[in-house]
């Protein structure tokens, strides 16, 4: 692993301006898309003629270009409530739109990258990140694909299957796929969960860095603390049963945020602000 | 990463890899001549026994009998047949076996219709269908294709109904929220992640289908291969009805063996 480490060191970096097809910066400076309104949403599952809320009255309103965190512990109904808002499970009540259109079934306007990498096996690396492209019908979606494995530092892997890479750099193809459609949202459910410490601190970094170029909104789940606060310009603390938005701490830490951000003392403050808030809530849920 | 250092770099791997290789071949050789060898002793014991030739003749016999028969051009034109309906039977049967499993893998309302018509027509046996054949239409090839495509039909379709059926919820996801339409999902999810069941489908059902021919030829066909051992057996020239079995026998495993070879080609991740 360590060599992957060090390779995702030297592999990643910034996207040079004129790497990035005219289309992204189009959309990313012109046009503003990618608005999230969720309004008083509640998620109720049904099975055996038991009746679990998943996630109740949630509300939040997350702007263009914003980065959110969803943060609880498992069984707080923060993957419903991304999986609400790509499309994959249904509100029983309350309202969810993206830029003013109520979310229906999940398309391209709402990227995905998923825990378990999600890449198709059948796929070569480049077949999987030009896969949306080729969808979206692009005069030259294999052009588009190693553009973006470029962004991700992995174009020399492009004729190996999934299967072949490790870890993190499945990972990485996960990105670079999501983004290939140039989604206005990017939805990720925990990506890094299964990744060793020292890799998932490089991919937080060059997650950003991307972004960075990109200026999508980005709804991320995590059930890490420093996780939530180094990505995001602000953390939706979720509670448990039943499942919720708890509180919305603003992370007015400065970006471009590096290793040092950890050390930051606004950084701890959030921190201990935040687990004080998760304590309260474990034990309000511990003794009810 | 220990897969990609071979794949990339690694050239004294690959020759490590392709020498056991080899020595696996070799040894697999061995043991086939060896299993033979006892195969044939025992069989001409048996057959030094018996002492009657339209009973069971002696391998040698039958090995003269297949020299002559390929000699005298008899048994090449019934090789040819058997082959060809068994391949048309059997193209016949996956053309409608695997795009009619996406769609009902795909399509709860025609999965409800259909599974149940499915399953009380799978238990028939291909032979049974051979009076509807004849009936319908004749003793000629046409039969030979349609006992065939019946045999292969239920493999196919059961393996490739269960693979669609396996495709894995995210990579649904993933597609849809990649651009992909519901046609595309079938075509660039369904198929491929369905492709290695749909494959073991497809050599079972090649394996049923020349079964199935052999079984035709003997009722329904004025040739092939199970058409060349009734006719033999009624003028009781054994030696010749073992030359037509052993034809059939070494054809249909060189078959299943040429969808295993080609399989890589098919399934490259696979083995990946």
């Amino acid at each position: 692993m360590e060599s992957d480490v060090s390779m995702t060191n030297r592999l990643i970096r910034e996207p040079k301006q004129e790497e990035i097809p005219q289309t992204v910066q189009t959309s990313v400076n012109k046009t503003v898309r990618g608005h999230i309104l969720i309004e008083n949403v509640s998620v109720e599952f049904r099975r055996n003629g038991a009746t679990t809320v998943a996630v109740e009255n949630a509300d939040a309103d997350i702007q263009p270009g914003e980065f959110i965190a969803l943060l609880g512990p498992s069984g707080c109904g923060k993957s419903t409530l991304l999986n609400a808002i790509a499309g994959i499970v249904k509100p029983t009540a309350g309202k969810l739109s993206v830029d003013g259109e109520v979310v229906g079934e999940p398309n391209e306007t709402r990227g995905m990258i998923f825990q378990q990498h999600a890449l198709f096996p059948w796929m070569t690396v480049l077949q999987n990140v030009a896969f949306g492209p080729r969808m979206l019908g692009a005069a030259n979606p294999d052009g588009v694909g190693r553009t973006f494995l470029g962004l991700v530092g992995l174009e020399k892997f492009k004729d190996l299957y999934p299967s072949q890479l490790s870890g993190g750099m499945q990972q990485r193809v996960g990105i670079a796929r999501a983004l290939a459609t140039y989604p206005p949202v990017l939805l990720l459910d925990e990506p890094f969960g299964a990744l060793d410490a020292q890799t998932r601190t490089i991919m937080h970094e060059e997650l950003l860095k991307i972004w960075s170029s990109f200026r999508t909104t980005v709804v991320f789940v995590t059930h890490d603390v420093d996780e939530a606060i180094f990505l995001s310009d602000r953390v939706l603390v979720m509670k448990t049963n039943p499942g919720g938005i708890k509180c919305e701490i603003p992370v007015d830490i400065p970006r471009p945020r590096t290793s040092e951000t950890l050390t930051n003392q606004r950084f701890g403050k959030i921190r201990r602000e935040i687990l004080s808030i998760i304590r309260e809530e474990s034990l309000r849920a511990f003794n009810s | 990463m220990a897969s990609i250092e071979r794949s990339i770099n690694g050239q004294t791997h690959l020759s490590v890899e392709r020498l056991a290789s080899l020595a696996n071949t070799i040894n697999a050789t061995i043991w086939t001549v060896f299993s033979a060898i006892i195969f044939l002793g025992v069989w001409a014991l048996a057959a030094y026994s018996v002492n009657d030739a339209v009973l069971l003749p002696m391998p040698i016999d039958v090995g003269r009998g297949g020299l002559e028969l390929i000699a005298n051009n008899s048994l090449l034109p019934d090789v040819m047949a058997s082959l060809k309906r068994v391949f048309i039977g059997f193209f016949i049967a996956s053309a409608i076996a695997v795009p009619l499993a996406m769609a009902l893998a795909h399509n709860l309302f025609a999965r409800r219709l259909a599974m149940p018509i499915i399953l009380v027509i799978r238990p028939i046996p291909p032979i049974a269908w051979i009076p509807m054949g004849i009936l319908w239409f004749g003793i000629g090839n046409e039969t030979s294709y349609f006992i065939t495509a019946i045999a292969a039909f239920f493999p196919i379709f059961l393996n490739a109904f269960a693979g669609g059926m396996a495709m894995e919820h995210q990579h649904l996801y993933a597609a849809k929220c990649l651009g992909a339409k519901r046609m595309d999902v079938i075509r660039f999810v369904m198929l491929p992640s369905a492709m290695p069941m749909i494959w073991t489908g497809l050599k079972i059902g090649l394996g049923q289908a020349w079964m199935a021919v052999v079984t035709a030829e003997l009722v329904a066909a004025q040739s092939g291969l199970g058409y060349m051992i009734q006719v033999y057996r009624l003028n009781l020239e054994t030696a010749y009805v073992l030359v037509g079995m052993a034809v059939i026998g070494v054809l249909g495993s060189v078959m299943t063996h040429m969808l295993s070879w080609i399989e890589k080609y098919v399934l490259p991740w696979r083995n990946a």
